[in-house]
């Protein structure tokens, strides 16, 4: 499903090079729950970004379901990225000012779907995530965990085929983070692809695949 | 020193940030100086007279119209004198005609005849010689004249041995006996002051309303004071002297609000100059505080690891301070140096014609003291927007800001309100100002080309008074304008030919009282005047006056023939409405002169001076019957006018080669000059507005380019969960668009109101006129787009990577 050949990225400072990836080859089966991880610095949440589309900056072959991305302007991108790809975070990244389902239902605002679309959309959401009592809060009324929550809920509410996260129990407790990762557990057991950048070894283990990446190299 | 050094390095680490608040120190500090040195030589400091605050003038109301500053009678000016308690002094001018000769070509200078105290009164400096002495104001002992230091410098290269010379003067010999100060005399635009010839008659003309009074109040007495007095002497005249004074009021006014003559135009458009830079002041201040506001804010992390570390927070604010100090002083230096520059370039740009009324003109430089106040006031508004903010988030928990995620995404909502209102206030000030800039525009253009159908670049005109020492029978005033007609004609190129006493849109005109034979006389103090305008029969074609009843005047209407005259549009519907105007007989009255005229045709009105809305009434005589004193030339060409004004000179010496001319221009050049005061307020409008839009345009720009570097994250989230460039555009407009949008709604409204004052003061402007509205309005709005545009357009260039690791 995601192919990457001999990508790279660097960044130029003056007559040098600094290396954040070097020569990656990867490749992503659909379905599959695989972990990126490394030190800190070694490139996993640029991998992740590069896979995501949201860095533009890279050489290389970049093929998603035989697509190739590296010939894409940035307007095909972004298309090919509302159909196939939603976005976790390690700060949530929430906006303050909407409420739980609003957040929920911003990336539908942004598909063109109408109004009573979204509405049973964003429904359907909440109850599968079991947060339609917490609907109407706002982001500072709910714990991290929770909080979390609703940030998955929001990279999946447009059925995307494939979830990144990067660190996604980073500022969490461990029983929150456990939580978290039973839940990429079941979305990856109907069929989702999820792909997480993760320090942990615990939530390493929810995956069937590891790619370690040091100093920029997939390590083989 | 240490504080200074990083205060310096953090200011320069910005260096769009620093521009920006500079350009807005050195835009508003430099115009409002610039503007309030120049009020200083137009409204405070006009003269330079000792105690100038305590120098009035007399002004008169005839009938609740105002009839000016020369207006007071001899017999009503000995009993103020006599009787007026608040004053100290008192004395007298009159207006004078003087044509100078001998030594050099013929010149026709301003001359006033005064009281021998006149100079005693003001206190004004001799540069060479004296004053007058007690008693030269009488008949026989006033051949002396003191000269003004500008004419002593033209017309007599300065020489100090000027004194005790003789000059000759309307054909008669009057020895130089002082040079006075050219910012030491009043009126400004008098050369040549004489004393005058006073008679034993002189006290006993009570209805002859034809002198300037001058006073100097008591040290402990008040303007409001001495006009309440002097009105209830007034009181006491009117009483006693019903027939000839009934409804006459006289006031007291300070010297210095008349400093240009009888209207106080000249005040008024100061004063909106100076209104107008204190907006663009104020839109630098809201300007400096936007970016203060946006600088600190932004630092609420920084201030949490002082915290963190052990500051309090007086080394907080004292960083924030200091800040403020540095950038106020450099903007200080900068706006000083801005303000020399403007005050030179208006300087340079106002015309001689304009200024010569306008003593204190060539002395005019930066005054220190507004270049203090207007930069304390500037700082005062970078210190609050700057400090407050500081104070504020030193009291934050360390701990929560510092501490990574489960931060806001959005910007807190009272900050983005507070700056937000600010760019409002910024946008409605920088509208209203281009709305007054452009209706000036529109004004004064429409003054300018108020005759433009008559195509006045190809008219030559230059006017000449004839003196009374030797045009003193009317027999003799015809006979040299028969003459001056004859040898007109003759000229090569001349296509039409007209002379008129007074010339529209000259800055002169005479009015007199008059009544309509048959019907009741009214007294002298109740009789309406009109415009008296004495012409050739070429006149009415020259200036395109339609003919709406009866006949124009003609030839065959000359002396010896039954007086007549044809009145314009607007005396046949305010004295003559109901009744056919031809054939009834006006009798005017001017002192002690009585004529009489019938109509003969009513003729479309004409604008006659440049600062009333509407024609005043008038009538017109032909030359030929009244032999006018004063005289203006018009000659229509199709060719050059330089080389006919020439020609023309010689015709008027080949009647009398001691007849000066002056004001020998194209029509055009002549009511450019007489406008071009106006002209210069519309251009300095102009540049204020300009300036404004900079400004409020600036303080947009660094709105949203603090909104877009607060809004990083969130922008990059929103791109993540599929956000198109135009929802970010849309999202980011829509902040902006209340801010601009409300500044430029209320901006609009004030500007209608704007637009109906200006409508009072100047001619063409008219209070409904959509399209100055209108197109300033989208000249705004299209530059704050642009404002707006750049930041929002790098906000959706970033990388969503980038921008969701921005912190």
């Amino acid at each position: 499903m995601i192919e990457l050949r001999n990508v790279e990225k660097f960044y130029q400072h003056g007559p040098t090079k600094s290396y954040v990836l070097r020569r990656v080859d990867v490749t992503i089966k659909e379905g599959e729950f695989v972990s990126i991880m490394g030190p800190s610095g070694a490139g996993k949440s640029t991998l992740l970004y590069v896979i995501g589309m949201h860095d533009g900056d890279w050489t290389g072959d970049y093929f998603l379901s035989g697509q190739p991305v590296h010939k894409m302007n940035r307007k095909e991108r972004n298309e090919i990225y509302k159909q196939n790809f939603g976005f976790v975070f390690q700060s949530y990244h929430l906006l303050d000012n909407l409420t739980v389902a609003e957040n929920i239902e911003m990336p539908l605002t942004y598909r063109n779907i109408k109004k009573h679309e979204r509405e049973a959309i964003v429904a359907d959401t909440l109850d599968r995530f079991q947060m339609v009592g917490k609907k109407d809060l706002f982001p500072n009324q709910l714990s991290g965990g929770q909080q979390q929550l609703v940030g998955i809920a929001r990279a999946m509410v447009a059925s995307p085929k494939v979830i990144l996260a990067d660190e996604p129990t980073g500022n969490l407790h461990t029983s929150q983070g456990k939580e978290i990762m039973e839940m990429f557990k079941k979305l990856n057991e109907a069929g989702t692809t999820i792909i997480q950048v993760t320090h942990s070894d615990l939530n390493a283990t929810y995956s069937n695949r590891i790619i370690e990446i040091r100093d920029g190299w997939i390590e083989k | 020193m240490r504080e200074i050094l990083f205060a310096t390095r953090r200011l320069l680490k910005n260096p769009l940030q620093l521009s920006a608040g500079l350009l807005a120190f050195m835009l508003g500090i430099g115009l409002n100086t610039a503007m309030f040195s120049i009020a200083d030589a137009l409204m405070f400091r006009p003269l330079e007279l000792p105690e100038l605050n305590r120098l009035i003038l007399l002004e008169s109301y005839a009938q609740g119209t105002q009839m000016g500053i020369d207006d007071v009678s001899p017999a009503d000016f000995k009993d103020f004198h006599t009787s007026a308690k608040s004053v100290e002094s008192m004395g007298f001018g009159e207006g004078w005609s003087a044509t100078i000769t001998r030594d050099a070509e013929p010149d026709f200078v301003s001359a006033e005849r005064v009281s021998s105290n006149w100079f005693d009164i003001l206190g004004s400096t001799m540069v060479l010689g004296r004053g007058f002495l007690p008693g030269e104001d009488q008949l026989g002992k006033n051949r002396v004249v003191v000269i003004s230091h500008g004419l002593w410098a033209r017309r007599y290269a300065s020489d100090p041995r000027i004194i005790g010379r003789q000059m000759r003067l309307n054909n008669e010999d009057y020895e130089v006996v002082g040079v006075v100060k050219q910012t030491a005399r009043y009126p400004g635009y008098i050369e040549v002051f004489s004393p005058y010839p006073r008679t034993p008659q002189f006290e006993q003309l009570r209805e002859t309303f034809n002198l300037m009074v001058v006073a100097r109040l008591k040290p402990d007495v008040s303007l409001s004071e001495a006009s309440a007095e002097i009105a209830t002497l007034q009181a006491g005249i009117v009483s006693r002297y019903k027939a000839s004074h009934d409804g006459r009021r006289v006031q007291a006014v300070l010297m210095s609000d008349r400093v240009a003559g009888t209207n106080d135009l000249g005040v008024r458009f100061t004063r909106m100059l100076l209104y107008a830079t204190a907006f663009a002041l104020l839109i630098a201040c809201a300007n400096v505080a936007n970016l203060q506001f946006a600088r600190v804010s932004g630092r609420a992390r920084e201030f949490a690891i002082m915290r963190a570390i052990g500051a309090g927070r007086w080394p907080i604010a004292r960083q924030v301070l200091i800040e403020s100090l540095l950038l106020a002083g450099g903007g200080a230096i900068l706006g000083a140096l801005v303000s020399i520059w403007s005050v030179d370039l208006i300087k340079g740009l106002l015309p001689t014609e304009v200024w010569q009324f306008i003593p204190m003109w060539p002395y005019v430089k930066v005054n220190g003291f507004a270049v203090l106040i207007t930069s304390l006031l500037a700082l005062a508004a970078g210190l609050i927007s700057g400090v407050a903010p500081a104070f504020q988030s030193s009291r934050v928990d360390a701990q929560e800001s510092l501490r990574e995620g489960g931060r806001a995404m959005t910007s807190g909502g009272s900050r983005q309100w507070f700056r937000g209102a600010l760019v409002a206030f910024q946008m409605m000030l920088a509208l209203v100002l281009l709305i007054g800039a452009g209706l000036m525009v529109r004004g004064a253009n429409a003054s300018i080309n108020m005759f433009g159908s008559r195509n006045p670049e190809q008219v030559a005109t230059m006017q000449l008074v004839l003196p009374e020492t030797r045009y003193e029978s009317r027999a003799q005033r015809l006979e040299f304008s028969r003459k001056l007609e004859q040898e007109l004609n003759r000229l090569p190129g001349v296509e039409s030919m007209a002379l008129v006493n007074y010339l529209p849109l000259s800055d002169s005109g005479s009015s007199v009282g008059y009544y309509i034979e048959g019907r009741p006389m009214p007294p002298v103090s109740e009789r309406p005047r009109a415009l008296n305008q004495v012409v050739t029969p070429g006149y009415f074609k020259m200036m395109q006056i339609p003919l709406k009843q009866g006949r124009f005047l003609t030839s065959e209407d000359f002396d010896g023939r039954e007086a007549v005259c044809v009145v314009d549009e607007t005396f046949a519907n305010a004295s003559l409405a109901n009744q056919n105007p031809l054939g009834q007989r006006i009798v005017q009255t001017f002192l002690d002169a009585i004529s009489t005229c019938r109509i003969v045709g009513v003729v479309g009105g004409q604008m006659h001076f440049a600062w009333e809305n509407t024609p005043r009434k008038t009538v017109y005589k032909q030359n030929a019957q009244v032999g006018s004193r004063t005289l203006a030339i018009m000659l229509r060409t199709s060719g050059p006018v330089a080389s006919l004004l020439a020609a023309a000179r010689k015709a008027v010496s080949a009647v009398d080669p001691d007849q000066p001319v002056r004001k020998a221009f194209s029509y055009q050049k002549l009511i450019e000059t007489t406008l071009g005061g106006l002209r210069m307020v519309a251009i300095f409008m102009t540049g204020i507005g300009l300036v404004a839009m900079l400004l409020a345009c600036l303080g947009i720009y660094s709105v949203m380019s603090y909104t877009v570097s607060e809004r990083t994250s969130e922008i990059g989230m929103r791109v993540a969960m599929g956000a198109q460039p135009s929802d970010i555009f849309r999202l980011l407009g829509y902040q902006a668009l209340i801010m601009v949008g409300t500044g430029m709604l209320l901006g609009l409204v004030l500007g209608y109101g704007l637009a109906r004052f200006f409508s009072g003061l100047v001619f063409g402007v008219n209070p409904n006129d959509f399209w100055s509205l209108a197109s300033v309005s989208i000249l705004l709005a299209v530059v704050a787009a642009l404002a707006m545009y750049i930041p929002a357009r790098r906000a959706i260039q970033m990388d969503p990577a980038t921008a969701l690791r921005h912190d």
